[in-house]
């Protein structure tokens, strides 16, 4: 069974909106994407605890509520966040081998040049950096 | 929860699908083909595979879709040839005219891998979106000094990125 992670989007008006809610509904991350404009907060979640977020308003990444990232000076931040998933095919059968979590975001500097910053965490809850 | 996925091998000439559960390539248009009893002779090739992807469950969007052959050795003269985002067309055992390339062996030079419909992502629920990916065409090749006996494992990967 893999360790799946559960986002969870929160909007400047202080509305939550849990990938899953109270009554098990999936919401689809469509939802979150109409709102993104509206976005002050990202974070993915595990049963084991494990949280990543990603506050859109101060540009700081954090890891179990500790800042892992913070850079100042960033504008026009924007959630970067997707599973990459890898399935794997040969003589004897078909699998779905791994899944990885990315979530960060690019940002503007004070020089008006792009960066990105992406976290990815498996299933094995090992984390990665990526810039 | 996430897209799932199920590979899918069509053949012949009305295009028959299936879902496979393995790869095995052989001197017979057939789907999941049994190694032992269907042997390919040094020199020839096996009948082209074409295979896709279908996606089922939900999810926002998939892209970034990659194939190449992960792991497996070739032996003396042995080659699979590929070819991505083609048309079907019925398998021959021939030289292939479609898979003329080798397939990709790292990451970092895999296939890019397209939706059915010729997009790089497939959006769920958008009108037209069939949850397949294009095809992949692969022929295993051999020469005349290719070692006779079973070829080695090959792993195929196939990745993709999903929101």
């Amino acid at each position: 069974m893999l360790n799946q992670f559960k986002w969870q989007a929160q909007l400047k008006t202080g509305q939550i909106i849990n990938q899953f809610d109270i009554e098990g509904k999936e919401h689809q991350f469509k939802e979150v994407q109409d709102k993104f404009n509206d976005l002050v907060y990202f974070k993915i979640m595990n049963e084991q605890g494990i949280k990543i977020g990603v506050n859109l308003t101060s540009g700081e990444i954090h890891l179990n509520d500790q800042v892992i990232f913070d850079n100042s000076k960033k504008t026009n931040i924007r959630l970067i966040y997707f599973s990459r998933h890898i399935a794997e095919l040969n003589e004897f059968k078909v699998e779905k081998k791994e899944t990885k979590n990315f979530i960060g975001f690019q940002y503007l500097d004070q020089d008006n040049r792009n960066h990105k910053v992406l976290f990815s965490i498996n299933s094995n809850n090992q984390i990665g950096i990526h810039e | 929860m996430s897209a799932s996925l199920a590979w899918k091998e069509s053949d012949l000439v009305g295009e028959v699908v299936t879902t496979i559960t393995n790869l095995n390539f052989g001197p017979i248009d057939d789907p999941n083909i049994v190694v032992a009893s269907n042997t390919i002779k040094a020199g020839e090739h096996s009948y082209e595979k074409y295979i896709r992807v279908l996606f089922t469950g939900t999810w926002t969007e998939i892209s970034n879709m990659k194939f190449w052959k992960s792991a497996g050795a070739y032996k003396t003269a042995e080659t699979v040839k590929t070819a991505a985002n083609v048309n079907f067309a019925t398998p021959v055992a021939t030289a292939s005219a479609v898979a003329t390339v080798n397939v990709p062996t790292t990451e970092g030079t895999a296939l890019a891998i397209n939706s059915y419909e010729g997009a790089a992502v497939i959006t769920y629920g958008a009108p037209g979106v069939s949850g397949y990916s294009d095809y992949i065409c692969l022929q295993l090749q051999t020469g005349i000094t290719t070692e006779a006996g079973l070829a080695n494992v090959k792993v195929f990967t196939f990745s993709w990125d999903e929101q």
